[in-house]
């Protein structure tokens, strides 16, 4: 490109600012009306700048973008090109101290220290979930997502939904659609052993954790963007002039404009808890008044999930997000969990029923699991833990 | 204004880590607002993302920011219609726009001039002190209210109301009183 050229573009920038701050000299007037008799579109382009409407709608389209998380994602890929070449062995060395690491890090605290061995079915493999879902359109058609082919799936009302070659789902509106058209409803929902990626018709990113559904309108026309959700999943809301985001489950209601957090509404948990990590975020008790927290990054909400909800009140502690969304990392990452609750994650992952014979001793886990894992080396970590259980079919008996 | 009208004769070197961050975070949303009038939502972060990391790869040096300014936004361009071009389905075509868009680079430099002169307001925001600038980002685009900004960022409502003095003041400073006309659509003149 001629360097004249970009000197004059430079300076006509410089120019309608100076118009529009209402700064221009005379002569700087003059420049500017013969650049705007140059060329076919000058005038127009002037115009639209100059128009305080069109300038605001194009501001609102500039925040909506995030660089700072762009550029986080990227951070991980400016380093890595020239290592690939140069320290092959540096990857091996960082392989075994993960593979180790998988092996080592899981520490397990037990008030009691003997135990007798329990057993491990090593003649049957239960693989881990993987990428699976359903989802269901507005006219009731329901379309596997595993077995979709990449590429369109289907065309409703003005708008089209396609599955990506990494297998996530895409919403887009066609240009010509027309608004008057009424709004119709999906849901995309995940079994157990099943997790998703979509990314709804505003660019909101929404991940998908097993035996999880979402409830959303193809098209946000309303005030208002409403979204329902049973079980877990991580939000990148997108921002959008100014409209809420909201996630509502059972009891609970999350407002956002534009930020990262985590709802983990799983029925059978004791508390919906609410992670924020970026931004900031509302949550209030459904059809309530009164009983609402806002969030800093790094705090959890947690509503009781009881029905009585004179008692229920939100809670807030600060946690660590990391561990929060490893799910969604490719981890089962734990913090001082109880057995419990580690067997419902891996109830879920695996597809696989816990039942309890008996009381359960006190145990704290701490430590990382790969999701990608088959449920034999989840099994023999907890084995060496201390944990008694026995395995039948699809069932995992625990009996301590 | 908040460009780089006064750095024009300073070279950049897109290699050295806080150069590039820099440029990242005054470049990125506009250059996106301008790939999405191509290729829409989906696509334009990536399209922007890679123009960028191809630049750090090669550790690019450019004579002057104009350069930079204008070499970003052809190569956005050309990764957008070589995108509109290899989309194999009619379909697809149909949702960013029924022909190809003019590639002349008189038009390629218009377009430039027509984000670039929005992008002054926004990084004239972006810019001001870190507290100002949560402080503003909450109230006006984030639509809360002074006690729940307060509340979020511990701060008295006092001083959240300061922050937003100072953060309006330093804009008019930047601004105009009209260019600031762009920002009622937060609520700021209420």
């Amino acid at each position: 490109m001629a360097g004249q050229e970009i000197l004059r573009a430079d300076r006509i920038i410089h120019l309608i600012s100076r118009q529009i701050n209402g700064t221009l000299s005379d002569t700087e007037e003059q420049e500017l009306l013969q650049w705007r008799a140059e060329l076919p579109g000058n005038e127009k382009l002037y115009t639209d700048l100059l128009d305080a409407d069109y300038r605001n709608s194009m501001m609102v389209k500039m925040q909506a973008y995030d660089a700072e998380s762009s550029l986080e994602r990227l951070k991980a890929q400016m380093h890595s090109p020239a290592k690939s070449i140069l320290h092959w062995s540096a990857y091996l060395r960082v392989a075994c101290v993960v593979l180790a690491a998988t092996f080592l890090v899981f520490y397990l605290y037990t008030k009691l220290t003997f135990h007798k061995k329990s057993e491990i079915s090593t003649n049957k493999i239960i693989s881990p979930g993987g990428s699976r879902a359903t989802l269901t359109l507005a006219d009731g058609s329901v379309i596997n997502l595993d077995d979709a082919g990449n590429g369109e799936l289907a065309k409703q009302s003005g708008i089209i939904v396609r599955k990506t070659s990494d297998g996530q789902l895409v919403y887009q509106t066609v240009s010509n659609h027309s608004e008057n058209e009424p709004v119709t409803y999906n849901e995309i929902k995940t079994p157990n052993g099943g997790q998703y990626r979509v990314i709804l018709p505003d660019g909101t990113e929404v991940w998908l954790n097993a035996a999880s559904s979402l409830h959303y309108p193809t098209r946000f026309t309303s005030p208002e963007r409403h979204v329902s959700l049973n079980g877990e999943a991580y939000f990148e809301v997108k921002k959008q002039d100014g409209k809420s985001f909201f996630v509502d489950t059972e009891n609970q209601q999350v407002q956002v404009l534009g930020t990262h957090f985590n709802v983990n509404g799983y029925e059978d948990e004791e508390f919906v808890k609410t992670t924020l990590l970026e931004g900031s975020v509302k949550v209030k008790l459904s059809g309530s008044k009164n009983v609402e927290a806002i969030l800093k990054p790094g705090q959890q909400a947690q509503l009781s999930q009881s029905t009585d909800l004179q008692a229920s009140k939100i809670s807030i502690q600060e946690v660590d997000t990391e561990n929060v969304i490893s799910w969604k990392n490719g981890y089962f990452k734990f913090d001082n969990i109880s057995l419990q609750e580690l067997m419902r994650q891996i109830s879920r992952w695996y597809d696989v029923e816990v039942v309890y014979e008996g009381p359960v001793k006190d145990y704290e886990f701490v430590g990382q699991i790969e999701r990608s894992a088959n449920l034999t080396k989840v099994l023999k970590v907890l084995e060496l833990g201390g944990v008694h259980f026995r395995i039948e079919g699809k069932k995992i008996i625990i009996n301590d | 204004m908040a460009t780089d009208q006064n750095n024009t004769s300073v070279s950049v070197n897109m290699g050295d880590q806080e150069t590039f961050e820099a440029i990242y975070r005054s470049y990125f949303a506009p250059l996106c607002v301008f790939a999405e009038s191509y290729v829409g939502r989906f696509a334009s972060e990536d399209i922007v993302e890679n123009q960028f990391l191809k630049l750090w790869n090669k550790r690019q040096q450019f004579q002057d920011h104009g350069h930079l300014r204008a070499y970003f936004y052809r190569a956005t361009k050309n990764a957008c219609l070589d995108l509109l071009k290899t989309s194999k389905r009619e379909e697809e075509r149909q949702f960013n726009s029924a022909a190809l868009p003019d590639d002349s680079e008189d038009s390629c430099l218009q377009e430039m001039i027509r984000i670039e002169v929005i992008a002054e307001i926004y990084r004239a925001i972006n810019d001001l002190p870190s507290q100002c600038h949560k402080v503003i980002t909450l109230g006006y685009i984030d639509g809360f209210s002074n006690d729940e900004i307060a509340l979020q960022l511990g701060l008295s409502q006092q001083t959240v109301k300061n922050h937003k003095g100072r953060g309006l003041q330093l804009l008019r400073e930047k601004l105009s009183d009209d260019a600031l006309l762009a920002l009622t659509i937060f609520g700021i003149f209420y």
